[in-house]
């Protein structure tokens, strides 16, 4: 495809706000490669709009009918609306009230684009029908009140414009027909707003929100004083703590959208983040933002950055003197506690991939076209590899997926990266690592599930599907939680064997974790669960091998306290042992710390 | 920017409107909106913010109704409005950073910003807009659909490509060839096949 081909794409997908990561990645170092471009996309956007008026013209009685909803709404004298009174009216007349807070005329632009969902799209918004949307309070106890009225018993509808306000003894359960239902704990206040779907402002207080699936243009939304949660079909639970919004997600996907700057990201499940924490990465290995972050950190000398890179500068010299193999076949037999040949092969591929991430992010981090050619020369080399064997899908998953992949994302946010190259690398997806990673998943063994799960994040990451990135982390951690309970680790670190099993599986799910929050924007920390169950884990370990105190570290290191990461995590850059994956440099680098977050 | 009524009509209009007649603005929005989406759709950095702004110009308009003085220059305080809204959005988004997709839109943004002119030759865009309806009856009938489907209903590249059998790059080669012709249509002699 030629670049102009590709360009072209790019821009109409762009029009319709369709990019996924990599395209919006690929478009931008396109447009900051060469300024003509910029002008061509705004031309090329100007004359969609041009076409677009000139083809659509306004329908007068729509405008007409859009001004009068607008006037509908309006009254000037009173400075801001009185949005029980508007909402009253506009539950009388069965219309969609538009919320307009005027507080003065210097504000009122900024007002403007705020409001704009709700004032501008007057046309295309269905009319809201109050009565089949309006939920009934189920369950109440202690102190609540709606509007001014004490309530003592259950049954109330709750109208636009009803607010509901809780005391320190007050709970209550608000339940739709669709099965849905909204838990107000004590201490919160909540207002019914119009809206087509389910708006509700969550002045102060928490609610846990479970939501049957909705139509996509009837949503359900908390709007918090810092924040808009908007979510189609999930569980999930909101608090608002001196006007600041945190959110915690049981199940399915919630947009939160941060008020002041418009800031969105999808949160997934078992996800918690406040609004001020936005955005979430997209899903790119590094980032603008973080590779800015990561050279000042190194450039300032802050550590663990600074030794890690110093450590990287000094192999890239051997990495480019050593020719990368051409293609060929490695049979790869079950491990069965220590096989030569698996380990063999285990090796040749550490040989390969260990300089590709390590020249990719030699690369990145310091644009050298040197180091960005041996590092494309190896990545090439990589998807030339044919792995065979029964156990071919678990250094697939852990060395040409998890490593490979995070090198191309680093090698794509270069300059000489072309759009074949991504076509090569979906190739090598759809051929090798996509069919390993789907049959690790089902294997009957956890650190198999998990391994493969850790790789078919890095797939998702690697295409830009937030989603499905977000979907296998909420599945992973659901897992992680059944196995690691304090019953099972005391079980199964009592058997040596099994001890190791679950050391190579919890290193796996960590790092899939690790994955996720690197490559797919999920940075929660470990649940506290986790963290607990670990050291009951860690403290049993010793029994079972002479590395204990390696592993141990490794897994402090991976599961440490906010940022997350034990101080230990330093040590890895002595420790390169590659059976952990601590690749020296780049654990510390890009995985274990991220700076942006210190 | 002109309306179907004279600015003096106009002017009546809104000072009515100014007197609390909320059917005359409705009335002056009618009037004026064809001609602000005119002006509006040549400085917009695409469709949505084109949209956002138009509204937005009306509501600011509507706030500020009494600081307007009638004196045959509404049309031209609206388009004011207007421009000072495009810029400050359009410089907002021209300092967004973080994502690739805020820095595009700053890039085009910026760019967008150079070209907030405030006098440009309004007949001309106005004849420009007319002719470009015109010009799409010239196109093929393949085509023609296309450009409907694509402009006037929004569909979008992914939905467009499997309705029409193409690939995204293919068809979104063939859009930009709809796009470019209809223009070079226009901007021709009335009468001019794309």
């Amino acid at each position: 495809m030629s670049d102009d081909r590709r360009f072209l794409e790019l821009a109409e997908v762009y029009l319709d706000d369709d990019l996924s990561a990599g395209e919006a990645a690929e478009l931008r170092a396109l447009l900051e490669a060469d300024p003509a471009l910029v002008q061509r996309l705004h031309g090329l956007l100007r004359d969609q709009v041009v076409c677009r008026t000139a083809l659509r013209p306004a329908d007068p009685q729509a405008i007409r009918e859009r001004t009068q909803r607008m006037l509908d709404s309006w009254r000037p004298q009173s400075g801001e609306i009185a949005a029980q009174a508007v909402f009253a009216r506009v539950d009388q007349r069965r219309r969609v009230a538009l919320v307009l807070r005027w507080s003065s005329l210097a504000a009122a632009a900024l007002v403007l684009v705020l409001i704009v969902p709700l004032v501008l799209d007057w046309a295309r918004r269905p009319v809201a029908e109050p009565d089949g949307q309006a939920p009934v309070i189920s369950a109440l106890a202690g102190e609540v009140h709606l509007g001014a009225l004490a309530l003592t018993a259950p049954g109330e509808r709750i109208g636009y414009g009803g607010s509901l306000r809780l005391g320190a003894t007050g709970s209550a359960t608000l339940t739709w027909s669709d099965g849905t239902r909204l838990t107000l704990a004590n201490d919160t206040t909540v207002t019914r707003l119009p809206a087509a779907g389910q708006r509700w402002q969550l002045a102060t207080g928490a609610v846990t929100v479970v939501a049957a699936k909705r139509p996509s243009d009837q949503p359900f939304e908390i709007i918090c004083p810092d924040a808009t949660v908007r979510v189609v079909g999930t569980a999930f639970g909101v608090r608002v703590v001196d006007g600041s919004t945190n959110l915690e997600v049981d199940e399915g996907l919630v947009r939160l959208t941060r008020t002041v700057d418009g800031v969105s990201s999808l949160i997934g499940a078992g996800q918690r983040i406040a609004a001020t924490r936005l955005p979430l990465p997209t899903p790119v290995v590094m980032s603008v933002d973080h590779l800015a972050a990561l050279r000042a950190a190194i450039a300032a000398g802050r550590e663990p950055w600074a030794s890690s890179h110093a450590a990287l500068r000094r192999e890239v010299p051997e990495w480019l003197a050593d020719t990368p193999p051409g293609p060929t076949t490695v049979v790869v037999p079950a491990y069965n506690d220590g096989n030569p040949e698996h380990t063999a092969a285990r090796r040749f591929l550490h040989q390969l991939m260990r300089p590709l991430i390590g020249l990719a992010l030699a690369a990145r981090l310091e644009g050298d076209a040197q180091v960005e050619a041996a590092a494309r020369a190896r990545l090439v080399a990589a998807t030339s590899i044919t792995l065979t064997g029964p156990d071919a899908g678990t250094l697939s998953n852990d060395m040409l997926v998890v490593f490979g992949l995070q090198a191309a994302d680093l090698l794509r946010g270069l300059p000489s990266w072309q759009p074949e190259d991504s076509a090569r690398i979906e190739a090598w997806i759809e051929r090798d690592l996509q069919p390993l990673a789907e049959r690790w998943q089902l294997n009957a063994r956890m650190s198999s599930r998990w391994r493969g799960s850790a790789a078919l994040i890095s797939i998702a990451a690697w295409r830009g599907d937030q989603s499905t990135v977000l979907a296998l982390m909420g599945d992973l951690r659901t897992s992680i939680a059944a196995q690691f309970t304090e019953r099972n680790l005391t079980s199964l670190t009592a058997d040596v064997v099994e001890d190791q099993t679950l050391f190579q599986a919890l290193s796996h799910a960590l790092f899939a974790a690790d994955v996720a929050r690197v490559a797919g924007g999920d940075i929660t920390p470990p649940p506290v669960e986790w963290t607990r169950a670990l050291e009951l884990y860690l403290a049993g370990l010793g029994r079972s091998t002479e590395t204990a105190p390696q592993q141990r570290n490794f897994l402090r290191a991976l599961t440490g306290p906010r940022p997350w990461r034990s101080p230990d995590a330093a040590g890895l850059i002595k420790d390169t042992d590659l059976r952990y994956h601590t690749y020296a440099w780049y654990f510390p680098i890009l995985v274990a710390h991220d700076p942006r977050w210190e | 920017m002109t309306t179907a009524l004279d600015p003096g009509q106009l002017d009546a209009l809104v000072v009515s409107a100014q007197g609390g007649d909320r059917q005359a603005f409705s009335r002056v929005v009618v009037e004026v909106y064809p001609q602000l989406a005119g002006f509006l759709a040549f400085h917009a950095s695409s469709p949505e913010l084109m949209d956002e702004i138009l509204q937005s110009t009306f509501v600011a308009a509507f706030q500020q109704l009494s600081d307007y003085e009638p004196r045959g220059t509404f049309a031209g305080w609206l388009k004011g409005i207007a421009r000072n809204l495009l810029r400050r959005e359009l410089g907002r988004r021209a300092r967004l950073h973080g994502t690739d997709r805020a820095a595009i839109e700053a890039l085009l943004a910026d760019a967008a910003l150079q070209e907030v002119d405030p006098d440009g030759d309004e007949d001309a865009r106005r004849d420009l807009l007319s002719r470009l309806r015109g010009c799409l009856d010239k196109l093929s009938p393949r085509m023609r659909l296309i450009a409907e489907r694509r402009f006037v209903d929004d569909v979008p590249l992914n939905v467009l490509a499997q309705q029409f059998k193409q690939t995204r790059a293919s068809l979104a080669k063939i859009i930009f060839t709809v796009r470019r012709d209809l223009r070079a249509c226009a901007e021709r002699a009335p009468g001019a096949t794309p």
